[in-house]
């Protein structure tokens, strides 16, 4: 290490994620530019970083996908129609299959369901209230 | 829970907090901890990278590092940082304690079963003393050009040069625009070059 004192990593970390003050960033800078090691340790750190981001990115792309893997097959289905003409109906058929097993599967149908059956339970429920308040009247 | 608490909590040395704070960072810990060693070209057996993963953790704990932090934000980058230099340090250690007797690959045994470097073992075309002395002068004088450069201008440089990054990550390290990262490498090349130029000018001229 060179004949100078070398910034914390907790310094050299607020300076990779600039949150440092433009005073202390002058300072952390003229270090790097002189201190192989501390400039080598930020270039190493952000090389992580960005792959470990890319991964995150990569997973959170997966993740969607997965979910929505129901309307990508009825997408590829559909395509796959047209290349093969003479399946073109067994495709298309597969298609409009995947595509109900997609709107079935998504949350905002599963919420509409639920709010359905409950409108549909308070429905049934209604009559007989009324019914017993009209007794208590009467 | 939520990031802050969490450090709060392990701070305070809660056990709880603890292992979901490893839970959490164990992969980012370990990658980085395979990067150092491979950047290294060091080779470890699985048992022995795990407990590198482990000690930096328990150093942590140990040292209670997470009351220094002032910032969450810097946490991920902190740790990598914290990862690397523990690796590094792990393998230092290790060079150093090598078990009497050993012998490594690098190293050659001659008919006498005497160790010898492999410089020794194969031959090469070494530079005379007038190469090394002029490579010594071009460096100082590189050194030189570099060092007399706006502190700015010197790390956008050394990065490109010395850490071989891309104009793009200079900037975001930097935090600045790209294309002000770029300028100041172009300036530093062009005023690195004219110190370079005058330098062989004179030599030609001696």
């Amino acid at each position: 290490m060179n004949n100078r004192i070398c910034p914390s990593e907790e310094l050299l970390s607020a300076y990779l994620t600039g949150c440092l003050d433009p005073e202390l960033r002058k300072h952390t800078e003229k270090h790097l530019g002189v201190c192989t090691e501390c400039r080598r340790l930020i270039a190493e750190t952000y090389e992580v970083f960005q792959k470990d981001r890319a991964r995150e990115k990569n997973k959170a792309l997966f993740g969607r996908i997965k979910k929505d893997v129901w309307l990508v097959g009825a997408c590829v289905s559909f395509i796959v129609s047209f290349l093969f003409p003479k399946y073109f109906a067994q495709f298309l058929v597969g298609c409009f299959i995947l595509s109900i097993k997609w709107i079935i599967d998504s949350k905002t149908t599963k919420m509409l369901i639920t709010i359905y059956e409950s409108c549909k339970r308070d429905d049934k429920n209604e009559p007989d209230k009324n019914h017993s308040h009209s007794d208590k009247h009467y | 829970m939520d990031t802050g608490e969490l450090i709060k909590k392990c701070v305070a040395k809660n056990p709880e907090a603890w292992r979901e704070f490893i839970e959490r960072y164990e992969d980012i810990v370990a990658r980085s901890v395979r990067n150092k060693l491979s950047k290294l070209g060091a080779k470890f057996p699985r048992d022995e990278f795990h407990d590198i993963v482990q000690e930096i953790f328990l150093m942590i704990w140990e040292n209670n590092r997470l009351a220094g932090l002032r910032d969450i934000r810097v946490l991920k980058n902190w740790l990598i940082m914290v990862a690397l230099n523990k690796t590094s340090n792990y393998c230092r250690r290790r060079a150093n304690t090598k078990p009497p007797g050993t012998v490594s690959f690098d190293e050659h045994v001659n008919s006498e079963g005497m160790l010898v470097s492999p410089e020794s073992v194969i031959p090469n075309g070494e530079p005379d003393a007038g190469d090394i002395f002029e490579s010594r002068e071009l460096r100082a004088v590189v050194k030189k050009a570099t060092d007399s450069l706006d502190h700015r201008q010197q790390l956008a440089f050394k990065l490109y040069v010395y850490e071989r990054l891309r104009l793009k990550d200079i900037a975001a390290i930097m935090n600045i625009p790209a294309n002000t990262a770029a300028t100041l490498v172009r300036r530093a090349r062009i005023e690195v070059r004219k110190k370079i130029d005058k330098y062989s000018e004179r030599n030609t001229r001696e």
